[in-house]
């Protein structure tokens, strides 16, 4: 039976976070939008959806559960979720990760994730200085962010932290110093996120206003590349741009997006890439939860990927991992060979020197790592 | 009509002193239009030249004027552009009249370009009526623009016609003074016919239609007619006036201006200051034409996309049916590729052009920094005409280089005279003259090498004079100068685009300051690109733009992959406006980074 990756989107924080754009709100227990209403709404997405996929014959291999911050549901109306997830989807032992924030998590939430079948948590960890994560609008501090793991590290196998460099004020030297914390206390899998200047939030203001100074090119250039030795020398297989694993830990929800295989996401404002459409779900919660409501699907914008377009995603996509793209992958999905598809653009990414292909596989060398985006771009006609 | 109720004048004025606005009031008192079909300057008919309120193509129209002698009067009134660039156009214009309104700014008073009209206007005998325009404006000193007129060009201020052409005070007495002071036009309408071409137009369905001046003898419709400068005969099929639409009215006498559509299937055979006369009783010589408008300035057109260059040599050939000042020729870059060295009358021409080019033909264009044409006389005594810098021979082959020099004349208001004396100084001006117009206005002549005109001459005189001066310049001859080529090499190799020539002096301080710009303007490639100036083998200065360090998005943006490949198809899309060259991928504007210097 073919396997399937289903999302589940949880719009609710504590605080929004200085240089967050994604959707979510502030959790409050009042008015028309609280957890509550929204798990509604979301149960009755996951109801149809799972009849759709057990029709289809599918099984769902991995399940996670992003936000936002999931653990800010109170752990009745986590459990009632959990619960959903087992009646209303075909799960095959799936990976099951929840994302959770070091300050929203407790001994008695973890007992329950673990106990309801949750197998894999990805900590929020951003950093080890106080003051940093502060600025940065985090709640918690570095002794809660180690709490947090010792306590993970009982109840799942596989735990994942975020850490964030190119942090205003940061040094690569920091960013080292924080990478041994971590690879101390034993993780099976590290994300390492460079921080991105997104429109519209608090941190790009302020560095407008020259208020915060990020790092220069070169000296997050510096991080990226210490960085990833490093983690190789702890045991850290480097194994997407931004994402390291112990071996048999890599993120297989993640794997599908970057082998662009189909997966569904539900909630609010989440994505979905399913036989060959994608589409957005509403970002307006009021139309979300009455198109539930009246038993409509509430997606909103949806197109057809063409299959160039498929073969530009699977480009672009699938040289995010260290591996590459497999030649035969490529033939067996789209029955034309890669290298003649985009002979163009290799010859020419292969004369910067930014990829280089094997036998079997294309992909990024030493030198096309950090500028991994001129490659990618090349491969969009 | 007789000749005696024939009247022929232009407009001649500064830029922005209201010509075209009295233009459109003549036309309007005349009934020419009504006032429905009236659109703010009538005359100027491309869109450009309504934007920009100039006036680049001339026109022509015919106003029938119930005088107040109680005759019906013909007034042919052909519009002149306004702009140094078209001073050739004017003098066509002028050639075909027998008088002209000479309008000056009451608040303005005279400018450089009013002096220089009115010299034209004084070469072809005209009679010049002044009109003290824009009375109406509370800065507007009457008295003293007169006192101009009379000290600085010895008209007498006490005959100038005052009015406000945009409220329409004083256009019955410019149409008056027209007809009693402007001179009938005098010529047998029983001899041979003599008729000059003082401009010509392409319509796809008529063919080239020829404007005239008819001088002597009449036209007639179904008349064999001969060019008389390649003796080619066509028959007249139409015959007509501007109204300003061309009416046809069957027939042209001595004295009076229309046009001519005669089959002419080639805009040159309508060839501007050609005489048309009557093939089988040809007229003996021909009327004095005019001189070819030379190019002054060229530069490189090349198609953004490679695939419009057809689409461009099509959209050049369809100007120049009617801009014959416009030359063009393929010639081939080892950056940019095909495209065309265009020459044009100046720079304003050349940015008319290019903009008709992007707007109304929808090409994109890479234009390469303008240049002038450098006469090289080689050591064996062979004489080079130079339009591309590219082509200027090595300095050991070179005996001498010579440059277009003008003398160029700037009107300002004293207190600005010290910073447009250094600017001259500094642009290697020639100090040739200074003289007072009034208490207040001083006139300085400087001869100067053209090419530093076209470099940014325009925009300093505006910024150190806060836009008080004006500005005029007329070519006077080539002259030996201490010229080097200075060649940019990006990567170790030469971009002959980028390639330009300065004086030697300026040279090493040019080169510099342009491969600084160069870095800013090119952006980090994926490895370190040198950027060199070099006089022949000579290195003269030396930058690098870094290589791009990190460019990868991190950040996982859960399913949401359109967001990513929003972010890939921005960066790709900027790409794209790039040129290509070698490995290095050159913005646009850094191929006109050069103007941007010094």
């Amino acid at each position: 039976m073919m396997g399937t990756a289903v999302y589940l989107h949880i719009p609710f924080c504590r605080a929004k976070c200085h240089y967050c754009d994604f959707l979510s709100y502030a959790c409050s227990t009042s008015g028309s939008f609280t957890p509550q209403l929204y798990l509604q709404g979301l149960v009755r997405e996951l109801a149809i959806r799972g009849a759709e996929l057990i029709s289809a014959g599918r099984e769902v291999t991995t399940l996670y559960l992003g936000g936002g911050t999931p653990t800010v549901l109170e752990p009745p109306d986590m459990a009632e979720l959990l619960s959903c997830c087992h009646r209303y989807l075909p799960l095959a032992s799936p990976e099951w990760t929840v994302e959770a924030n070091p300050g929203t998590i407790t001994p008695a939430a973890v007992r329950q994730l673990a106990k309801l079948g949750v197998n894999r948590i990805s900590l929020g960890v951003q950093d080890l200085c106080d003051q940093r994560l502060a600025s940065l609008g985090r709640l918690h501090n570095a002794q809660q962010a180690r709490q947090a793991f010792l306590l993970c590290r009982d109840y799942f196998p596989s735990v994942s932290l975020d850490l964030m460099a190119a942090l205003p004020g940061q040094t690569s030297a920091q960013l080292l110093e924080t990478l041994a914390a971590v690879c101390d206390w034993g993780p099976q899998h590290l994300s390492v996120y460079g921080l991105k200047v997104e429109e519209g939030t608090l941190l790009a203001a302020q560095v407008a206003a020259g208020q915060v100074q990020l790092p220069d090119e070169d000296e997050v250039l510096t991080m990226f590349l210490a960085g990833r030795q490093y983690l190789q020398s702890r045991g850290y297989e480097h194994y997407e741009i931004a994402n390291y694993a112990r071996p048999g830990h890599q993120c297989r929800h993640n794997l599908t997006y970057w082998s662009n295989q189909p997966y569904l996401g539900l909630g609010l404002g989440a994505h979905s890439y399913w036989q060959g459409v994608r589409w957005e779900n509403t970002r307006d919660p009021e139309t979300y939860l009455t198109q539930l409501a009246a038993g409509q699907l509430p997606q909103a914008v949806q197109t057809t990927v063409t299959k160039d377009e498929a073969m530009e995603d699977t480009m672009m996509l699938g040289l995010r991992l260290l591996n590459g793209v497999s030649f035969a992958d490529f033939q067996e999905k789209f029955g034309q060979d890669l290298r003649q598809v985009f002979n163009q653009e290799i010859k020419y990414l292969q004369s910067l020197g930014a990829v280089e292909c094997d036998e079997h596989y294309i992909r990024l060398s030493e030198k096309g790592l950090p500028v991994a985006n001129v490659v990618f771009a090349e491969f969009l006609r | 009509m007789q000749q005696k109720n024939i009247r022929n004048f232009s407009i001649i004025a500064h830029i922005d002193h209201g010509k075209s606005t009295l233009a459109d009031r003549l036309l309007e008192a005349t009934g020419a239009l009504s006032q429905r079909e009236m659109s703010e300057q009538v005359l100027d008919q491309l869109d450009l030249e309504r934007e920009r309120g100039i006036t680049i193509k001339l026109q022509a129209v015919r106003l029938m004027y119930q005088a107040q002698d109680g005759q019906e009067y013909m007034l042919n009134l052909i519009d002149t552009p306004g702009h140094v660039d078209f001073t050739y156009e004017v003098s066509r214009s002028l050639a075909a009249c027998e008088g002209a309104l000479l309008v000056i700014d009451a608040a303005q008073g005279i400018e450089a370009q009013t002096l220089a009209n009115v010299y034209l206007a004084l070469e072809h005998n005209l009679e010049i009526i002044p009109v003290i325009n824009k009375i109406d404006l509370p800065s507007a000193d009457v008295e003293k623009a007169k006192r101009e007129l009379e000290e600085v060009i010895g008209l007498s201020g006490d005959e100038a016609v005052l009015t406000s052409a945009k409220t329409g005070l004083g256009i019955t007495e410019v149409l008056e003074a027209v007809v009693q002071r402007v001179p009938a036009p005098q010529g047998e309408r029983a001899a041979p016919l003599r008729a000059l071409i003082f401009d010509s137009h392409y319509d796809s369905y008529r063919g080239a239609i020829a404007y005239v001046r008819i001088t002597e003898g009449t036209l007639t419709e179904r008349m064999k007619i001969k060019m008389m400068s390649n003796g080619k005969v066509f028959e007249v099929s139409e015959i007509g006036s501007f109204t300003p639409h061309m009416t046809r009215t069957g027939n042209l006498a001595a004295g009076e201006v229309g046009y001519v559509v005669a089959g002419v299937k080639n805009v040159k055979d309508t060839r501007v200051g050609d005489t048309i006369t009557v093939a089988d009783n040809p007229a003996v010589s021909p009327l004095p034409g005019y001189q070819k408008a030379n190019p002054m300035v060229y530069c490189g057109f090349y198609p953004a996309d490679s695939n419009d260059y057809v689409d461009l040599r099509d959209a050049l050939e369809k100007l120049n049916l009617n801009d014959a000042a416009l030359t063009f020729e393929p010639e081939t870059s080892e950056a940019l590729g095909f495209g065309f060295r265009c020459g044009f009358l100046g720079l304003l021409h050349m940015e008319i052009i290019q903009e008709r080019l992007e707007r109304e033909y929808k090409i994109s264009l890479i234009t390469t920094a303008p240049n002038v044409v450098y006469h090289a006389t080689l050591n064996n005594g062979e004489l080079l005409q130079i339009d591309n810098p590219t082509r200027m021979p090595q300095a050991a082959e070179l005996a001498s280089v010579a440059e277009p020099f003008v003398s160029a004349r700037v009107i300002m208001p004293n207190d600005y005279v010290g910073a447009v004396m250094e600017l001259c100084q500094e642009k290697r001006g020639i100090f040739i003259n200074m003289e007072y117009l009034d208490t207040t206005r001083v006139t300085l002549i400087y001869e100067m090498p053209l090419s530093e005109i076209v470099f940014d001459f325009f925009d300093l005189l505006k910024s150190r004079t806060r836009g008080y001066a004006s500005f005029d310049y007329e070519l006077v001859g080539y002259r030996e100068s201490k010229l080097v080529k200075v060649d940019i090499l990006l990567n170790g190799a030469a971009v002959d685009a980028l390639s330009f020539i300065a004086h030697l002096e300026r040279a090493t301080k040019r080169g510099r300051e342009l491969a600084s710009k160069l870095r800013e303007l090119i952006p980090r490639q994926m490895f370190e690109v040198p950027i060199q100036a070099a006089i022949g083998q000579k290195v003269i200065a030396r930058e690098t733009i870094k290589a791009m360090r990190k460019n990868v998005l991190d950040k996982c943006y859960g399913g949401d992959i359109t967001r990513k490949r929003k972010l890939l198809e921005k960066q790709k899309a900027g790409k794209k406006r790039m040129k290509q060259v070698g490995n290095v991928e050159i913005p646009q504007e850094a191929f006109m980074a050069v103007l941007s210097i010094d």
